[in-house]
């Protein structure tokens, strides 16, 4: 108990170094945690987008479709279908569409796109498309010729609003066939490939030139909660029990590679300034030392014992760094939390997560174990950089000490 | 002159003291390059991946291609232009030509959308080693009407090979593009979008089959300095024998690109920014520790006659020493650091491997070993290093002498 008193009471003989310790600790743990959780922000919202606007939480399609994208690899079956998937619990909304691949010309370009047929009422409850046209309106009314855009393809063919364009596509006796459409709407994901290679029409109109009747080749469903997909899954199985029914991630593999190398470079970071702090603590630590040989020496000379010794200058180093990471840690996660709640605005740079699918206004996240992870973190640092100085001090002899 | 002699030998009356004070400017270097050489290796990473397959590093087309990128504005560049293009740019080391156009590609009873690409086999897998993606059969052999498909699209139209594909679409200037070719080789091309697409020919068929005789869509200028690659584009442009041409970098090729790694970097410079704060108040610690110790020399020095302003410089040029010491020696001990994790880069994981390497990436974090960087890093943790050195002058100056000497 003497010893604690004594410990801490060294601390505040010299203020201006504590605080300065003190302070690195504090920084380096608000700010690491606060970036990391930023940068996690980032992400989330990059995925949430990408998820939500364009490939939902699940989809269904003829098992075969996937790798072949056959028009006649259809999902069987009337509106019913729709109808009774939006009903299953859980489920937030749903849509289907006609897929194909196609050529798109216009008198100055031709190239190949993704044609959709959507049903314009479920598709913008699902994905709410609407909101990224700029220029015209979302489809409307009656199943017509109508055909939306994105605003890059529209550079290149240099068509706009009411421009007449022409669709070559296999029908599903694989017969080729043409259809004029004529622009209704100009889109901006945000996505630029994705604007260059996508068209969407109404689904009726394409599915009667396909002579497909009622059937789909996808059917998209948004639930109410990412996390809760398993639950799902069964009921949509056992509706299309000859359909395959994946996950986003079983859609989208390379998302996961994304989040992993993130993850992985968050972690690293926060090591790196654990390894910076370490060895600032552990070198100031080293110097206080040296500079109070005398005073070490003359507490052995008067008796103290090594093994008091070692723990005094243990503990200075702990309730050093521990002060500071426990305000740091406290700071961090209430900042983290305040932001979470208020969103971050990075308006500045929104060119750039437009462009990247993210929102203007990030709202950070931390992940629940993080500032566990980082509790013990420090810990360990704490630890690892009080025993060498401690040490140090044991090996001074105290009549040479007391000399100097 | 004096000074010096005496800061030095300063240094050198205390080592331990000298030693951890150059430590931790050692260790402060060390940690900042392994960060931004971790950043710059997943950004170089990122543009091999991306510009070795699409754009190339360099390209040169014809004035009008940049704005409407159709084969109607393809450029006239035949084999005796290709020569001159290297024969007057010493830095190219090598072109490769690519004529290209979409096209409706059919097999028995399936028609899909592809990409005919026209391509020079030799030059193209030299530049990215196209060959070693090959599944099946081989890169053309010689015959007259062959193509080399992606899996994905052997898949979709059920082809093999041996089997023969149509090909329908427009050519040059109107012109229809009409031809029947036999599949001699099947390629997993790294990009699955692409994978589904691509037709690969030889140049002179692609041209014979778009009626564009002697012309390119671009050009890829493959300089011998990867990274000169813009010194190259500008000495084209200045070129007065290229006035119908026009050369372009990747950045401008690929804006999104470019985007993409500039937020990448405002994410690094955060993390930087963090890390040279938290560095900065480690030396902050020994620099300060040290101050305390000398408070006592300090005071009897000035005591004894020094005066204020010579005393600051001679702590001054010791910790100049001092600071320098650490980053030479902080770049000294990243080097091979560096090395180790440029040819062992820390892997992302079971797992990835499989599905990164469809994409034709690896699935480790690389790290970078661009000079440049080692510059910047050593002259700003320099920077703030001296900078924290502003206490302990500012210290002397303030000192008093009376205390100080009693201590």
């Amino acid at each position: 108990m003497q010893l604690i008193k004594m410990a801490w009471r060294n601390i505040w003989r010299n203020k201006v170094r504590s605080l300065a310790v003190m302070a690195a600790v504090f920084l380096g743990l608000v700010a690491g945690m606060y970036s990391a959780a930023l940068v996690e922000g980032i992400m989330h919202s990059r995925f949430e987008n990408f998820i939500e606007n364009q490939i939902s939480h699940i989809q269904i399609h003829h098992p075969d479709f996937i790798r072949e994208n056959e028009v006649f690899q259809t999902v069987g079956g009337d509106m019913s279908g729709l109808e009774s998937v939006q009903k299953i619990p859980g489920v937030n909304s749903a849509t289907v569409r006609t897929r194909i691949q196609c050529m798109i010309a216009s008198a100055s370009h031709t190239g190949g796109v993704e044609l959709y047929g959507i049903r314009p009422k479920s598709e913008n409850q699902t994905t709410n498309f609407s909101r990224h046209l700029v220029e015209g309106d979302y489809l409307k009314g009656e199943a017509n010729n109508g055909i939306l855009i994105g605003e890059s393809l529209a550079e290149k063919l240099k068509v706009g609003i009411g421009s007449r364009i022409v669709l070559s596509y296999q029908d599903k006796a694989n017969n080729l066939v043409s259809g004029a459409f004529i622009v209704r709407g100009i889109f901006n994901s945000g996505f630029n490939r994705y604007d260059e290679s996508t068209a969407f029409v109404f689904q009726d109109y394409l599915n009667e030139y396909l002579g497909i009747g009622e059937d789909f080749h996808e059917l998209a469903v948004l639930a109410e909660d990412i996390n809760d997909l398993e639950s799902i899954r069964p009921a949509l199985q056992q509706r299309f029990p000859e359909s395959s029914v994946r996950t986003w991630n079983e859609i989208e593999p390379a998302l996961e590679i994304m989040i992993t190398s993130s993850d992985l470079f968050s972690y690293i970071f926060i090591i790196l300034i654990m390894i910076g702090l370490a060895f600032g603590l552990l070198n100031t630590m080293l110097m206080a030392v040296f500079e109070r040989t005398r005073e070490i020496g003359m507490l052995m000379a008067v008796g103290m014992n090594r093994r008091k010794v070692f723990l005094l200058i243990a503990m200075e180093t702990l309730f050093l760094s521990f002060s500071g990471a426990a305000i740091g840690l406290l700071v961090g996660y209430l900042l983290v939390a305040w932001f979470a709640k208020r969103g971050l605005d990075l308006s500045a740079f929104s060119d750039v997560m437009y462009e990247l699918g993210v929102d203007a206004v990030v709202h950070p996240v931390l992940d629940p174990n993080f500032p566990l992870v980082l509790a013990l973190i420090v810990i360990a640092t704490a630890l690892l950089s009080a025993i060498y100085p401690a040490i140090k001090a044991l090996s001074l002899s105290p009549i040479e000490a007391i000399r100097k | 002159m004096m000074l010096i002699k005496l800061a030095w030998r300063n240094l050198w009356r205390n080592k331990r003291r000298t030693w951890i004070t150059i430590s931790s400017v050692l260790f402060a270097v060390l940690l900042a390059l392994f960060l931004e050489s971790m950043d710059r290796g997943s950004q170089e990473v990122m543009v091999q991946n991306v510009v070795r397959f699409s754009t190339g590093y360099a390209q040169l087309q014809d004035t009008l291609y940049f704005d409407e990128p159709h084969i109607d504005n393809a450029m006239h560049c035949d084999d005796a232009c290709m020569e001159k293009v290297v024969a007057d740019f010493p830095n190219i080391a090598y072109t490769v030509p690519r004529l290209e156009s979409v096209a409706l590609a059919a097999g028995d009873e399936k028609t899909r959308v592809a990409f005919i690409t026209g391509i020079n086999y030799e030059v193209e897998h030299r530049f990215n080693e196209i060959g070693e993606r090959l599944r099946q059969g081989d890169f053309f052999t010689g015959r007259e009407d062959e193509v080399v498909i992606g899996t994905g699209l052997a898949q979709s139209l059920d082809l093999g090979i041996g089997d023969s594909l149509v090909v329908f679409g427009q050519g040059f200037q109107g012109a229809m593009a009409a031809g029947k070719f036999l599949v001699v080789g099947l390629v997993q091309h790294p990009v699955p979008d692409l994978n589904e697409r691509m037709v690969f020919m030889p140049l002179p068929q692609a041209q014979k089959l778009f009626d564009a005789e002697n012309r390119l869509n671009h050009l890829k200028l493959v300089p011998h300095q990867l990274r000169h690659h813009q010194r190259v584009v500008d000495a084209i442009n200045e070129h007065p024998g290229y006035e119908e041409l026009q050369a372009y970098t990747w950045e401008e090729l690929q804006p999104e690109l470019v985007k993409t790694i500039e937020f990448d970097q405002a994410g690094t410079l955060m993390f930087l920014l963090i890390l040279y704060i938290v560095i900065g108040f480690g030396i902050f610690g020994t620099i300060l520790t040290m101050t305390l110790e000398r408070e006592k020399e300090f005071g009897v020095l000035i005591s004894v006659g020094m005066q204020r302003h010579k005393l600051a410089q001679v702590i001054f040029t010791e910790t100049l020493f001092m600071n320098f010491m650490g980053v030479i020696l902080g770049v000294l001990t990243a080097i091979p650091l560096l090395l180790y994790f440029y040819f062992n880069p820390i892997s992302l994981g079971e797992g990835m491997e499989n599905m990164m390497a469809e994409y034709g990436m690896e699935a480790v974090l690389r790290f970078s070993l661009d000079p440049q960087f080692f510059y910047q890093q050593a002259i700003i943790v320099f920077g703030i290093s001296m900078l924290i050195v502003s206490y302990p002058v500012v210290r002397v100056f303030r000192l008093n002498v009376l205390n100080a000497a009693r201590k």
